[in-house]
């Protein structure tokens, strides 16, 4: 909704004095803060610190891990370590909104949930069984585990809480934090949306796409993106039981997707190993591609900062400045793994520079400058948030927790005024309706449910002068009294009618008016 | 509340009268103008009683003092006249004395209303008062003194004359009985039509009274000798021919009125008033004068008849019948100044029936109560209007309020104290001040009274000099002002820079350290303008060189440093004037712009050279020119080098895959030995890259092909490609797949062999790279262009295309690519062939999705109905087909997105969320979604914000006392 900019602002349309003062009184408030919070933004002292080449011979992306982590402090360097897990690789990778908390599921059973930085560990698992997805929910207190036939929520000690068991065969999961809804979506072609804070399943909708390959959210207007088998990404609300957009991507499987932090920017990778870069505001195009990788890209993920990370293969590469046309000629970083280490996916750390990387033989965090948001808003997600605050918090949203009904593509729909409601397309039902309700009306034009007419009787005897006695008694006038009273002018027309013919002499049989038609006119 | 009311309009009535009386008084004054306790009045049984007590004792009186009485009244009342007083004469010839001393008693006497009396029930004093009877009373005996002023000496002849009335009057009244009578009538009818007529008619009565009179006074001396007293209302007159009358219609309109009286009275009796009224009549006769007075009307009244009571009833007036004037002229002045219930004579009902108008109705009279009550309660709430505006337009209300000062000053101290900037607070302060105020400076008043005192000493000359010297200097702030105000108009932005300037340099000059800096310089150019060091025009310097002393080395030396001291002066002052713009440019320079510069700086010189060379002599000559053409060379050779520097640098830089291959391709080119080792990491990764990109060029291709449609049968690639850079559709994947392109090996397998001809020279590749470099920017495809045709211009075989280059590099390394990746990519390709068909079913799907979601029609014909079948027979017409709209293909959102499907249906369950139509007050969407645009949360607003938004808009201070509103003060 771009507006023009030298509108007439709205106070000076109203003709009303007291909305005059009020639209008036009501716009300086928000122009005050506007400025009010324009000003706060003095407050942000923080700055991303991206790496930089020195001169133009050098290149950001030559540089290693190893010569980033001789050149940092300390607590930085223990931030990028390699856990080696080979047994029940490959790992999924989730941190918690806060960034303090790390949950990694390995295929073959293994969960285990730390303090990624400390390297204290929370609880570790071994579920026996395969693990699709890991997924913490609200905050470090509950998770949720895709495993091999349902979705299970544990708590944080790693017991397990509730099993799902609608949802099989589920690969993907994610979490609307301010919907408290958990979305899954995997082999069956399903997806569920679980309220998690009252245990109701929201919705549940095929897609009709075959397995859903990949799933995130758009964290502007908590719409689902999905990515299928067949190269399309369909986004979803809880509401409407088919996709509001249905995007063809790639021409193989989508591997994953993500939505920018701004809701703005959709990267896709596909299995025919091309990174696409989608502007999803309205025009649904791709903004770039980035250079295709010789092994197809397995992840993509978008940093606080808008840094853009594909993995593929055991390479890890770093794209900067990829949300407009012209793509930057090389990578702002690259890290490439041992040869033997499949990256499964990946996660910046939030309000951290560091890149989570779940692969088929543990996990590994890189270092990658300037990744993090370095201005963190405490009120809304604090990392340094304390037991305390974290009940606090709890609470919070819990009472401020959106309803899934709430979910639109554009979230300034809501409060708005429905105009163009009309242009939208009829269901069956309606259209069934719009079919048999000229019958109707036609049934209420005709007669049929009126009382004959008795021009031979005396006018109070009629039965339509009778009805209408009892209608006027109880003194409601309704259609019904209306007609009646039109039917009863009509027979007092035609008694009339009847007695000056008779006083002319003409001497008439009443026909009915079925019968009068082929009287033959005189 | 009915009574007091009655007694009020009464009131108001008799206020109105007076007003009317004391003009008349003033306008009138020769004429009598009697007047009489009303008879309209109605009595008491106390008062009746009273009376009757009153009479008796009177009459007991009267037989022990015989007639003895009438001289000294006579004398008495003659002093009276001539010393202080006016007499006035009852209307049975009894006469009063005003006496300025206590007149406020007698006229409260004489004028008290009967109607008040009677609207008071018990004759309080209390009562009277509240109707205003004493200031009633007041303003009569204004008007009183007015006509007392006015007295003329005719009348005192008239009145002593009147002394002789007793005698005479039975006389005179015989006759005239019968010219009195016909006067009366005539009297009685315009007195009737005044009292129904309102005050305002007031002229018009004066007029006919003052025909009355004189025709009165023609007629006979009664009518000045009868009651002169001076309360005057429209009936005056009338009240003056009854006097004389003995007319039986007054007669029966007394007794019309007492009757009433009585019968009124009669429920209202009260045992108290009557006890009152006896100590009030026992103390009648306390005065000596107020005795003599009654013996005197006594004896006057000594012809009358008496009856039982002892009241002596004026015959000719009444008829022998009792009336309440007769009984009033027994009271005691000063005690019916208290017993004002008797009320005052009123002419104005003597005559005419005077009955009391009928009392409005209960309800009648409280809904005229109710609207006064409203009236004025309704101006005394305007006074609030103000106050409730400014409630209702303000943001917030905190109470209790905040103190309201009466005056602007008081507003003022408060805080000043408050601050203390008057009062010294600490030690220092106070010390100060204390010596301040001992030397009588601190004392600004003093001051003040100083100026005062100074202009008070001036003369008028000198105040009016001052007065137009402070006159001048306001004008002269004014203008100031004004002046200021206009050029903060100017909106011309060279005004604006040219007074900035000014304004700095002013800035500059205040700056002390500037200004010594300023006068430095100014004092070095000034010695050296003394040395006169730098010139040649001076003296010496000219007979230097007129004497031809030039030639010696030394004088031309001197010269010389002269001249160059002059020119160094010059420069100064000139590099003063300039900015120093120049030298900055030249710090700031890099390596890439000093390489560039460099390159300016070998090739700038050239292009001049070749326009102008053509009339030079020197120039045009054969040498000349070879040793130019040598130099040119040189010079292009050296710009080669400076570009492939520089192309190397930003390749260096750029290391994309594409382009680090393309690069170590060069390098190896350059070198002239090619580096294949397949087991280096760099180099597998190049090649891999380079099959991939090969791989989407295909794809692409086939992207393309599906667009345009018809391209399908070109066999040559190279078309294929620069369609696609004809296209420039402005598409960004178009942009790098063309960039691609240009660097693609793998898609152009025509131009590989076509680039096989051309011998690559490097330093015509590196100078197209450099170019290349430059526009990175611009479509690849223009750049390769330009570059061609440039290339064709200026250096025609010396420079190739650099993506034919790039594909003679490719084609090299293809040769060496192990077969395993490149069936990896036949592979990948294999996979993906069906690409088309991925998008055929997407749009297939598209397709469904419209026709799905347009119109429709339905075909509700029953089959067999409404025609025949059978053989040769037509299919009936389809008769019975609904029609329903839906989403028009030019409608949908998605109409102009290739590969996208928008859905059309409506999220129903938002609905609840959103507004059908704009709620009141709002008239516009704009309005309604201007309303909600403020942002109220806590945690996309700031605190402040946050906090002043949602500020209530009552704020109670809890435990404080909330006065009631007051109204301001006007």
């Amino acid at each position: 909704m771009s507006e023009a900019p030298k509108k007439k602002p709205a106070w000076k349309t109203a003709r009303n004095k007291e909305l005059r003062k009020d639209l008036k009184r009501v716009e300086s408030h928000t122009q005050e803060a506007k400025e009010a919070a324009k000003k706060t933004e003095m407050l942000l002292l923080e700055e991303q610190g991206f790496l930089e080449a020195e001169n133009e011979m050098e290149a950001t992306h030559k540089v290693t891990q190893e010569e980033i982590k001789a050149s940092v402090d300390i607590s930085t360097k223990k931030k990028a370590y390699d856990l080696k897990l080979p047994d029940f690789g490959p790992y999924d990778i989730n941190f918690t909104r806060t960034g303090r908390k790390l949950l990694i599921g390995g295929r073959k059973g293994h969960v285990a949930a730390f303090d990624w930085r400390e390297g204290r560990l929370q609880f570790e698992l071994n579920l026996n069984e395969t693990v699709r997805a890991v997924q913490w929910l609200h905050n470090d207190q509950y998770f949720a585990v895709a495993q091999k036939r349902n979705v299970f929520i544990y708590d944080h000690q790693g017991s397990e809480v509730h099993r799902l068991k609608q949802q099989i065969e589920m690969t993907n999961l994610d979490f609307l934090p301010y919907h408290y809804l958990l979305v899954s979506s995997g082999l069956t072609s399903m997806l569920f949306y679980q309220d998690v804070s009252i245990g109701k399943q929201v919705a549940a909708f095929k897609t009709r796409l075959g397995p859903t390959t990949s799933q995130c959210q758009n964290p502007y207007n908590a719409i689902m993106n999905l990515g299928h088998s067949n190269g399309t990404v369909t986004m979803w609300s809880p509401n409407v039981d088919e996709p509001l957009v249905k995007m063809l991507a790639h021409r193989g499987p989508v591997n994953d997707v993500s939505v920018d932090r701004s809701g703005r920017y959709l990267a896709t990778a596909g299995s025919d190993s091309s990174v696409k870069v989608w502007d999803i505001r309205n025009t649904y195009k791709e903004v770039l591609r980035l250079p295709r990788t010789k092994v197809a890209p397995q992840t993509v993920n978008w940093s606080d900062s808008n840094l853009l990370s594909v993995g593929h293969g055991n390479t890890i590469t770093v794209w900067k400045d990829v949300q407009s046309a012209p793509r930057p000629k090389q990578p702002y970083m690259q890290h490439n793994m041992h040869p033997d280490w499949k990256v499964s996916s990946a996660q910046f750390v939030p309000f951290e520079d560091i890149l989570g990387v779940g692969h088929s033989e543990g996990f590994s965090s890189l270092i990658i400058p300037g990744a993090g948001e370095a201005n963190f808003d405490a009120l809304e997600v604090n990392p340094y948030q304390t037991r305390h605050q974290r009940r606090e918090e709890e609470v919070r949203t819990l009472l401020q927790k959106l309803q899934p009904e709430m979910i639109t593509m554009d979230p300034e729909d809501i409060g708005r005024i429905a105009m163009d409601k009309d242009r939208r397309r009829k269901t069956a039902r309606e259209q069934m309706e719009e079919i048999t309700e000229p019958n109707k009306k036609r049934a209420q034009e005709s007669d049929d449910d009126m009382p004959e007419l008795q021009p031979h009787l005396a006018d109070e005897e009629t039965a339509v002068s009778k009805e209408l006695q009892k209608k006027k008694k109880k003194g409601v006038v309704d259609e019904r009294q209306m007609r009646l009273e039109q039917l009863q002018e009509r027979e007092r027309r035609m008694r009339e009618n009847k007695k000056r013919r008779l006083e002319e002499g003409y001497v008439e049989e009443y026909v009915s008016p079925a019968i009068s038609r082929f009287q033959q006119r005189q | 509340m009915g009574k007091r009311s009655k007694s009020s309009r009464s009131g108001r009535t008799t206020t109105a009268g007076k007003v009317f009386s004391s003009k008349r008084a003033t306008s009138y004054k020769n004429e009598t103008e009697p007047s009489k306790p009303v008879p309209k009045s109605r009595g008491k049984h106390a008062l009746l009683n009273a009376f009757e007590i009153a009479e008796a004792e009177e009459r007991k009186k009267a037989r022990k003092n015989g007639e003895e009485y009438s001289d000294d009244s006579e004398d008495h009342d003659i002093d009276d006249v001539y010393d202080d007083g006016i007499v006035r004469f009852n209307k049975d010839g009894t006469r009063k004395v005003y006496q300025p001393g206590d007149e406020e008693e007698e006229e409260d006497d004489s004028e008290i209303d009967s109607d008040e009396a009677f609207g008071s029930d018990d004759g309080d004093e209390e009562i009277l008062d509240s109707f205003g009877v004493k200031s009633k009373a007041k303003a009569k005996f204004k008007a009183m003194e007015d006509e007392y002023d006015s007295v003329d000496e005719e009348e005192f002849v008239d009145l002593s004359e009147a002394w002789d009335l007793d005698d005479r009057q039975q006389e005179n009244l015989k006759k005239k009985s019968g010219e009195k009578a016909a006067q009366k009538e005539d009297a009685k009818k315009s007195s009737k039509t005044k009292a129904t007529t309102s005050f305002n008619l007031q002229e018009e009565e004066d007029d006919e009274s003052h025909g009355d009179d004189e025709s009165e006074e023609g007629g006979s001396e009664q009518e000045q000798d009868a009651d002169s007293e001076d309360v005057s209302d429209g009936e005056e007159i009338d009240s003056d021919n009854d006097d004389d009358s003995d007319d039986g219609d007054d007669d029966s309109d007394e007794e019309d009125s007492d009757g009433s009286v009585f019968s009124d009275i009669d429920t209202e009796f009260d045992e108290e008033k009557a006890d009152k009224l006896r100590s009030l009549i026992s103390n009648m006769y306390e005065n000596d004068e107020d005795a003599e007075y009654e013996k005197r009307r006594r004896y006057e009244n000594n012809n009358q008849e008496e009856n039982e009571f002892g009241v002596t009833v004026s015959k000719k007036n009444n008829d022998g019948k009792l009336s309440l004037s007769d009984l009033t002229s027994g009271v005691d002045k000063k005690a019916a100044a208290s017993l004002s219930l008797l009320g005052k004579p009123d002419g104005k009902s003597k005559n005419k029936p005077q009955h009391v108008a009928v009392p409005l109705s209960k309800r009648l009279q409280d809904k005229v109560e109710r609207k006064a009550a409203l009236d004025l309660t309704r101006e005394e709430l305007t006074k609030f209007d103000d106050l409730i505006a400014q409630d209702e337009d303000a943001e917030h209300l905190v109470f209790p309020r905040l103190p309201v000062y009466d005056s602007d000053e008081e507003a003022k101290q408060l805080p000043n104290t408050g601050i203390s900037a008057l009062a010294p607070e600490s030690a220092m302060e106070k010390k100060i001040a204390g010596i301040l105020k001992t030397s009588a400076l601190a004392d600004e008043s003093q001051a003040q009274k100083f100026e005062e005192l100074a202009t008070k000493n001036m003369s008028m000359e000198e105040l009016a000099a001052r007065r137009n010297e402070l006159r001048r200097m306001r004008e002269l702030m004014f203008r100031e002002e004004q002046k200021a105000r206009r050029i903060k108009k100017i909106k011309s932005k060279t005004y604006r820079k040219i007074h900035k300037r000014e304004r700095e340099r002013l800035r500059d000059a205040m700056m002390s350290d500037e200004e010594s800096d300023q006068e430095d310089h100014d004092i070095k150019r000034a010695q050296e303008r003394m040395s006169l060091k730098h010139k040649n025009q001076g003296k010496w310097a000219k007979r230097m060189v007129s004497q031809g002393l030039t030639k010696d080395a030394e004088t031309r030396g001197e010269m010389e440093e002269m001249l160059r001291r002059g020119e160094s002066l010059r420069k100064k002052m000139s590099a003063r004037d300039d900015n120093d713009g120049d030298e900055q440019i030249d710090s700031n320079l890099g390596d890439d712009q000093f390489l560039s510069q460099n390159r300016d700086a070998l090739v700038d010189p050239d292009e001049p050279a070749e326009g102008a060379n053509l009339g030079k002599g020197l120039l045009g000559m054969k040498f000349m020119r070879e040793a130019e053409a040598r130099q040119k060379t040189e010079n292009q050779q050296r710009i080669q080098e400076l570009d492939r520097a520089k192309a190397n640098w930003e390749l260096g830089q750029s290391d994309d895959e594409d382009e680090g291959r393309v690069d170590t391709a060069n390098e190896i080119l350059n070198q002239g030995r090619r580096k294949y080792a397949p087991g280096t990491k760099r180099s597998i990764a190049d090649v891999l890259a380079v099959k991939i990109d090969s791989e989407r060029k295909a794809d692409l291709q086939s992207d393309d092909d599906e667009d345009d449609n018809d391209d399908r049968d070109n066999d040559n690639v190279t078309t294929v490609v620069k369609s696609d850079k004809k296209k420039e559709g402005g598409a960004q994947d178009d942009d790098s797949d063309s960039d691609d392109d240009a660097s693609n090996p793998w898609f152009t397998e025509t131009n590989i062999h076509k680039s096989n001809k051309v011998k690559p020279v490097m330093e015509a590749e590196a100078s197209a790279r450099d170019r290349l470099a430059h526009k990175v920017a611009k479509h690849q495809s223009r750049v390769v262009e330009s570059a061609k045709s440039k290339k064709a211009r200026k250096q025609d075989n010396i420079l190739i295309d650099t993506s034919d280059t790039l594909d003679l590099v490719t084609q090299d390394r293809e040769a060496d690519t192990d077969k395993g990746i490149s069936f990896k990519q036949d592979m990948i390709k294999r996979a993906f062939a069906g690409d088309d068909i991925v998008e055929e079913e997407f749009m297939a799907e598209k397709r469904q999705r419209i026709a799905d979601e347009g119109d429709q029609e339905i075909d509700m014909t029953l089959p067999g109905w409404g025609g025949w079948g059978g053989e040769g027979m037509k299919a009936p017409k389809k008769r019975f087909v609904k029609k329903i709209q839906g989403v028009a293909v030019e409608k949908r959102q998605d109409r102009d997105l290739k590969n996208v499907i928008i859905s059309e249906k409506s999220d129903k369950k938002s609905d609840k969320y959103q507004v059908k139509s704009v709620p009141y007050p709002f008239e516009s969407v704009e309005q309604y979604e201007a309303y909600l645009k403020m942002p109220m949360g806590q945690q996309w607003t700031t605190e402040t914000t946050h906090q002043k938004l949602i500020k209530p808009r009552v704020i109670v201070k809890p435990g404080a006392i909330i006065n009631p509103l007051d109204a301001p003060q006007k």
